[in-house]
């Protein structure tokens, strides 16, 4: 490659590439709890990005692109160290669900009293306690802000898929907040009545 | 949800103020708009799925309070869990990366560079697979690089540490002869005239001549000459023009080095690895040779004892 082509090279990179930096720090933080391991994450990443720029197909989307990337990498770093369970049946959530819920509390008031006894970091918690592909859509569709479409384009499935995925997972993070409100102690006040 | 449903529901949550009652098992048909109660959260339903919906939320307590819970949560999760920048020094180190990168793909490696300011002259092809495959066969594949900080220090016009870099060229076959021979006249007529200082070519004992380099230096011609060291060692002997050398451009020697050799006639540098550097003079000649061998066999060799 020549020198001026480097250039021309780096330059696109960096101002078509890194303004998606905080994007993917934060999809990299909520995905992996950890920011030292966020920060290597999106280092690997964007390294990535550089060296295969001319992969990349200059008027689609960068940002899904970037996200693909970062995918294969934390696959290759997470995936080998802990073996998590790939899918969770639909059924063992909803139950896990409505155990839960049984005991809890029945309205959204309620709920919000709930979740005001919780810390930032039992969110984050548990959020990276979800299943991966669950974890991926709740934080692409709560977090980013993603539609469905973006989503499904960034996850490489349908809109179906993604909506279900989403509603397991947002199932399944309730029970799993109030399971930590149960264990911070919370106290119901008051039904409504 | 048939009133006398609500009402009971109604009765026994008041007799527990703290612990609300079971909630009503889902019906068949809220199980149907599970889904769709998380893409209304979202805003996401087509037309007609918004519709059924509707009408099914109208009827259906549970499942109204399962979309405000669901919209409740959303909203809790989001807000607690604030955006935040990525931290500067990530953003620099990736921009340092890429510029390493970038250095490394465009410019050519060290001692890529270090060959290419060798000014090589047509090499006969056949001349230069035969010391390659020579080099290969009769030397240590991985020399340890010497490590002194003195020498990583110099400048890169210095004859020690042009000395020390050359030689591990030409053992890693990066440096190859221009001319190859054994022939002491042969390789003296390939030098002749061609330097403004008398090229050496020192019988050195127990050693075969290999062959040798010209090259230019900015401006000024220098000579490199190749011998084997019962065939398991190169010696490599770099020469240049005393008086260039004194005169501190292009090439220089440092003073201290220059002020050993005036009164010892020569300096040795022994490097860690086994390596031994020895400077010496033959009139306006300076010779630098280099071998991984020992001080003491290096100057056997070079017949320098004292």
């Amino acid at each position: 490659m020549t020198k001026s082509a480097l250039i021309q090279k780096q330059r696109e990179f960096q101002s078509e590439a890194l303004p998606h930096l905080d994007f993917l720090y934060n999809y990299a933080l909520r995905m992996t709890y950890k920011s030292a391991d966020a920060e290597d994450l999106v280092q690997e990443t964007f390294l990535k990005a550089f060296r295969f720029w001319e992969s990349y197909e200059k008027g689609t989307n960068i940002r899904a692109w970037l996200f693909k990337i970062m995918k294969n990498a934390y696959i290759n770093r997470y995936r080998k160290e802990k073996k998590e369970p790939e899918t969770v049946e639909y059924d063992e959530v909803e139950n896990f669900y409505n155990s839960v819920r049984e005991t809890a509390v029945e309205s959204s008031d309620l709920q919000e009293t709930l979740y005001n006894n919780l810390l930032e970091d039992d969110v984050a918690t548990a959020i990276a306690e979800l299943p991966e592909d669950f974890r991926t859509v709740v934080i692409l569709c709560d977090l980013e802000g993603l539609t469905y479409e973006e989503v499904a384009e960034f996850v490489d499935c349908p809109i179906g898929t993604v909506r279900s995925r989403l509603h397991r997972g947002r199932k399944l993070l309730r029970a799993k907040l109030m399971e930590y409100a149960r264990k911070r102690g919370y106290v119901v006040e008051k039904s409504k009545e | 949800m048939p009133a006398s449903e609500v009402m009971s529901s109604k009765n026994r949550k008041s007799k527990h103020p703290h612990f609300v009652t079971r909630v009503r098992e889902p019906t068949v048909e809220c199980r149907k708009f599970q889904e769709q109660i998380t893409a209304a959260v979202d805003n996401a339903l087509d037309p007609e799925e918004r519709e059924q919906l509707t009408v099914h939320l109208k009827q259906c307590p549970r499942c109204r309070e399962e979309f405000e819970i669901e919209t409740t949560t959303r909203h809790f999760v989001k807000t607690r869990c604030k955006p935040l920048r990525t931290p500067s020094h990530v953003l620099q180190s990736i921009n340092e990366h890429i510029e390493q990168e970038s250095l490394a793909q465009n410019a050519p490696s060290r001692w890529r560079r270090l060959t290419d300011s060798l000014y090589f002259r047509p090499a006969i092809a056949f001349a230069v697979a035969c010391l390659a495959v020579f080099v290969l066969l009769n030397t240590d594949r991985t020399p340890p690089a010497p490590r002194t900080v003195e020498a990583s220090l110099l400048p890169a016009n210095d004859v020690v540490k042009q000395s020390l870099n050359n030689y591990l060229a030409v053992v890693r076959g990066e440096i190859k002869p221009q001319l190859v021979s054994e022939n002491a006249e042969q390789v003296q007529q390939f030098f002749a005239g061609k330097t403004d200082f008398p090229v050496l070519l020192p019988r050195v004992n127990g050693c075969r001549l290999i062959g040798g380099v010209l090259n230019d230096f900015s401006g000024k011609t220098l000579a490199h000459v190749v011998y084997a060291h019962h065939c398991s060692e190169l010696i490599y002997i770099y020469e240049a023009c005393w008086q260039t050398v004194q005169s501190g451009n292009p090439l220089q020697l440092a003073p201290e080095i220059q002020e050993e050799m005036a009164t010892a006639g020569r300096y040795i540098l022994s490097q860690p690895d086994g390596y031994t550097l020895v400077l010496w003079r033959e009139d306006s000649t300076l010779c630098s040779a280099v071998a991984k061998l020992d001080k003491e066999t290096l100057l056997e060799s070079l017949n320098l004892t004292p």
